[in-house]
């Protein structure tokens, strides 16, 4: 065996391989990473994606080329992911795929014969799912789990273990610092290799076990994992969706690929340039706590050819956001740096890092760290409108958009609960940590369970409920995100869009004449202007919780002004801001009518073909009442948590959905 | 870290006073430990120790062997939360192998499957036509659904034409009663599922508005073939003996013990955590 490879940047070989990570191994910009933490490569390296067939499967009875939405979640974690282990979680990938096609599964705390002391079930089962456990530590969690491992009753593999004593969880911690421990892996980390292979394949054949191959196509499952690189404790981290069953032999993580150019690069090494059909895409998440790194392109220095290759390199990996989650949204913010336009005070919405009532300080157009905490500033690309606006900045400049996303929601939930997002019965995210109403809606010193929320859910528009037709979606964008709430929504966008509204073939109609959100506008002919056709259904709910009523359609319009300056315009197409529904507080009934269905046909009123800009549609509930608000309702008075009155803790939300954006590309950049 | 060195000086001390082998007390390295070494060495580095390597484990298991019966003489296992979980978690694990020791044999799991063929059960799926009429446009959609009805052709196409614009599709296949609810909501559901196949009925209420509707064709529900989802079935087999065998395994040590718990259960006084 040969001795485990390891460096320090810049100049490390093992990360220096293709043309494009060379130029990052000797630039200090932007994304690359202090100096000092070592890079540790698998040895052998990680295999590419073996050439095998496809798994045949049968064509779906329900095939339908209009498309129809699959509603799904794409971020879930196990007790694979140590995080989740250590809080108490024991839930398997398994379960979490049980769990999404509306089966019942355990929560901790256990008692004391091992019994959960808790349930959940969705009242609604999902389409799509993907596990996307931490590949960070998932072969040293399956070594120190594994009572048969030599290294199990070792200080360090102790402290890996949730309950451990101080000493042993400092063994771990510096066992660890290296990025992969001699203790627990062994000097050539070896047995976490296996170990890492043991746990990957488990999950694999997980989604395989539960993914329908019959012609019923009632559930699909991605093989997936999240790379989770923390800078600082700013979050970039991104979730690795493959296309189906062909996957390299080993998942990616920043510990063998510490940025996210480099996961690209290996993903494209190991799957997409392989020609097996293994394909990977990225999805990055919770830019809301990334201090402005997840979207800075801090390219500036590098000549203009490289840039355009990395820009090139993003765009062909990275198709959509997470723009909802546990963990907040990351829609908007009024008033950051640099950005003009209309008051929106629908970004007041699941905001994680209104801490204390303290607004972070901006970092206009640095970044920051500490995110992950709910420290340091915060930059307007932590927003995923602005981040757009910034893709079309860089767009006019390098002739390639970096930052052209689709937008989905999914949960991040560490329960194994894929989809669990209704704000009535939300039992927290992480096992013992917020297992109860009263540590949920209690602040402790920097979780912030009270501003964390249920999830969001990803809608996608794909022909048929199977693999390839709902990765081809992603692929294209056709897809949207909600709050958590089954709203479904499309946006087309066109030069010559007929009055599609009165249309009794509107979908096919719109195909026809127009292009699906996710795209980007073809050239302009003559001189109208751009319009967009939404349209929207409320979430039907069920019969013990039925859904909210719709209260509008809004276009967002996002584009750089000849000052330089980042606008935004915020326009309601359809509904009602002033139809008057609301809630109570108290008992959290709904009050007056809203709309089950909404359409408009829109035409930009300001728009200035030299100008390069982004339109999205975000459709909006009447109000309700969140989770918490729901929840202390639902307690008989003398039992509240004092926190139940607590004026600092949002209680009214509107729930959501947003749609994929539409580009238009200036013609003369 | 200062419980391990105050450890170490106790042992020293009490091993003086007593001194070696003068204590009667032997440890012995059978000819299996030593292949035992041999082959954990062996699998780890893939290939055989060397003469002074394995002399080294041995004498590494001599020690570890020595330290843990000074350790257990001097009672340091007892009262440590961390010993304590550990044999626990252990035993725990060693009851869940015991309970899936063997593979099930191909009769266990279509034993197990016939145990549990409702969950495994496949849905009844439902194709059906439907005219929507919009409760956002029109002020009386069901009356205007049942005028529609009475005038709708059997045979022709001429009912695509009907109704109001609409986001959805106008005919659905092979749905099961979940997926129309979660399309159309739980009551439209319910009346569909009760819908003879053939003509037209209505006017049904949605989330949306009225619906005119015509069920194509009903596949009923089924069972299955085994082999359609043969490794599911083994995983849940193999998941549910291991968790009945640790149930079964805590039950009968349960009678073993006499246990006491303070008045109430102690349930009122304990805060998890």
């Amino acid at each position: 065996m040969t001795a485990l490879r390891s460096g320090t940047h810049p100049g490390l070989p093992a990360v220096c391989l293709s043309a494009l990570a060379a130029l990052a191994c000797g630039t200090p910009a932007g994304d690359a990473e202090p100096p000092g933490r070592a890079v540790v490569e698998w040895s052998p390296p990680s295999a590419p994606a073996p050439a095998t067939d496809p798994v045949p499967r049968e064509p779906c009875g329900h095939r339908d080329p209009l498309r129809q939405a699959f509603f799904g979640d794409l971020h879930t974690h196990t007790a694979f992911s140590l995080d989740a282990l250590g809080r108490g979680g024991f839930q398997t990938p398994d379960d979490a795929y049980r769990f999404a096609q509306g089966g019942e599964i355990g929560l901790s705390p256990v008692d004391e014969e091992g019994r959960p002391t808790r349930t959940a079930r969705l009242a609604r089962p999902l389409d799509f799912a993907a596990v996307t456990d931490h590949s960070e530590w998932l072969g040293e969690v399956a070594v120190c789990t594994d009572p048969s491992s030599p290294v199990y009753g070792t200080p360090a593999c102790r402290g890996l273990r949730p309950g451990a004593a101080a000493d042993d969880r400092a063994a771990w911690q510096a066992d660890r610092q290296a990025g992969r421990g001699p203790a627990v892996c062994g000097d050539d980390g070896g047995r976490c290799r296996d170990g890492l292979l043991t746990a990957w394949d488990a999950t694999r054949a997980a989604a395989e076990r539960y993914y329908d191959r019959s012609s019923d196509c009632s559930f699909t499952t991605f093989h997936a994992w999240e790379y989770t690189r923390t800078p600082g404790r700013s979050k970039v981290h991104r979730n690795v969706i493959l296309r189906n069953e062909i996957a390299p032999e080993l998942p990616i993580s920043w510990i063998d690929a510490d940025r996210p150019r480099d996961l690209w690069t290996r993903l494209k090494t190991r799957c997409n340039d392989t020609g097996t059909g293994c394909e990977a895409l990225t999805i990055p998440h919770n830019p809301n706590i990334s201090n402005g790194q997840m979207f800075t392109l801090d390219w500036g220095g590098l000549p203009i050819d490289e840039q355009r290759a990395r820009a090139a390199l993003r765009s062909e990996m990275e198709p959509l956001v997470e723009m909802m989650q546990a963990k907040g949204e990351s829609e908007c913010r009024r008033g950051m740096w640099n950005v003009v336009g209309g008051e929106d005070e629908l970004c007041d919405f699941e905001k994680v890092r209104y801490i204390d009532g303290g607004r972070p300080p901006d970092c206009e157009d640095g970044t920051g760290e500490g995110g992950l905490r709910g420290e340091g500033c915060q930059s307007r690309l932590d927003f995923v409108r602005y981040a757009l606006i910034e893709g079309i900045a860089q767009e006019e400049r390098l002739g390639i958009n970096p930052i052209q996303l689709g937008l989905i929601g999914s949960t991040d939930g560490h329960n194994g609960l894929p989809g669990d997002t209704d704000e009535y019965d939300y039992q927290g995210h992480n096992s013992n940590v917020d297992s109860d109403i009263e540590k949920r809606i209690t602040t402790p010193a920097y979780a912030p369970h009270p501003l964390r929320n249920p999830g969001g859910l990803v809608g996608v528009w794909a022909e048929e409920n199977s693999r390839d037709s709902l990765f081809d979606a992603m692929r294209r964008k056709e897809t949207f995100g909600t709050s958590g709430v089954r709203i479904q929504t499309r946006l087309f966008g066109g030069w010559d869009l007929p009055d599609l509204c009165a249309s009794n073939d509107m979908i096919a109609d719109a195909y026809e004449t127009g292009v699906p959100m996710g795209s980007v506008l073809p050239p302009r002919a003559g001189s109208e202007a751009p319009r967009l056709f939404v349209t929207a259904l409320a979430d039907p709910g069920t019969s013990a919780y039925p859904g909210t009523p719709l209260q509008r359609i809004q276009i967002i319009k996002g584009w750089v002004g000849g000052d330089g300056l980042f606008h935004e315009a915020i326009y309601d197409v359809a509904g009602d801001a002033d139809n008057g529904a609301d809630v109570s507080r108290g008992t959290c009934e709904r009050s007056g009518t809203g709309a089950a269905s909404l359409c408009a046909v829109w035409t930009d009123p300001d728009f200035d073909p030299s100008r390069s800009a982004v339109y999205y549609a975000r459709v909006v509930e009447n109000p309700s009442c969140r989770w918490n608000a729901l929840q202390c309702a639902a307690l008989p008075e003398g039992e509240r948590p004092a926190a139940c009155g607590d004026p600092d803790l949002p209680w009214r939300i509107q729930e959501r959905a947003w749609t994929s954006p539409i580009w238009y590309q200036a013609a003369d950049r | 870290m200062l419980f391990l060195l105050l450890g170490v000086g106790v042992f020293a001390l009490d091993h003086r006073r007593e001194g070696g082998a003068q204590g009667g007390r032997v440890i012995e390295v059978t000819g299996d430990q030593v292949e035992q070494l041999r082959t954990r060495w062996t699998a780890q580095w893939g290939r055989p120790p060397t003469g002074p390597e394995l002399q080294a484990l041995i004498e590494g298991a001599v020690d570890e062997e020595l330290l843990y019966r000074e350790a257990q003489r001097l009672g340091l296992d007892r009262g440590d939360a961390i010993v304590r979980r550990r044999l626990a978690q252990k035993l725990t694990f060693l009851l869940e192998d015991a309970g899936d020791r063997a593979a099930p044999t191909a009769d266990e799991v279509a034993a197990h499957y016939a145990r549990n063929a409702e969950r495994y059960r496949r849905p009844r799926r439902t194709t059906f036509d439907h005219v929507f009429l919009s409760a956002d446009r029109r002020t009386d959609p069901a009356g205007d659904a049942a005028t529609l009805l009475g005038g709708i052709g059997a045979g022709d196409d001429g009912w695509k034409r009907l109704g109001d614009p609409f986001m959805l599709a106008r005919t659905y296949a092979d749905r099961t009663d979940p997926e129309i609810a979660g399309l159309f909501g739980t009551g439209f559901a319910d009346a569909v599922s009760a819908l003879p196949a053939g003509g037209w009925n209505g006017p049904i209420a949605s989330t949306y508005g009225m619906h005119l509707v015509r069920v194509r064709d009903r596949r009923p529900a089924r069972a299955p073939r085994l082999e359609e989802l043969r490794d599911r079935v083994v995983a849940d087999l193999r998941g549910e003996r291991r968790r009945d065998h640790r149930r079964a395994a805590y039950r009968a040590l349960r009678d073993d013990y006499a246990v006491q718990l303070p008045a109430g259960g102690g349930v009122a006084s304990a805060q998890d955590q």
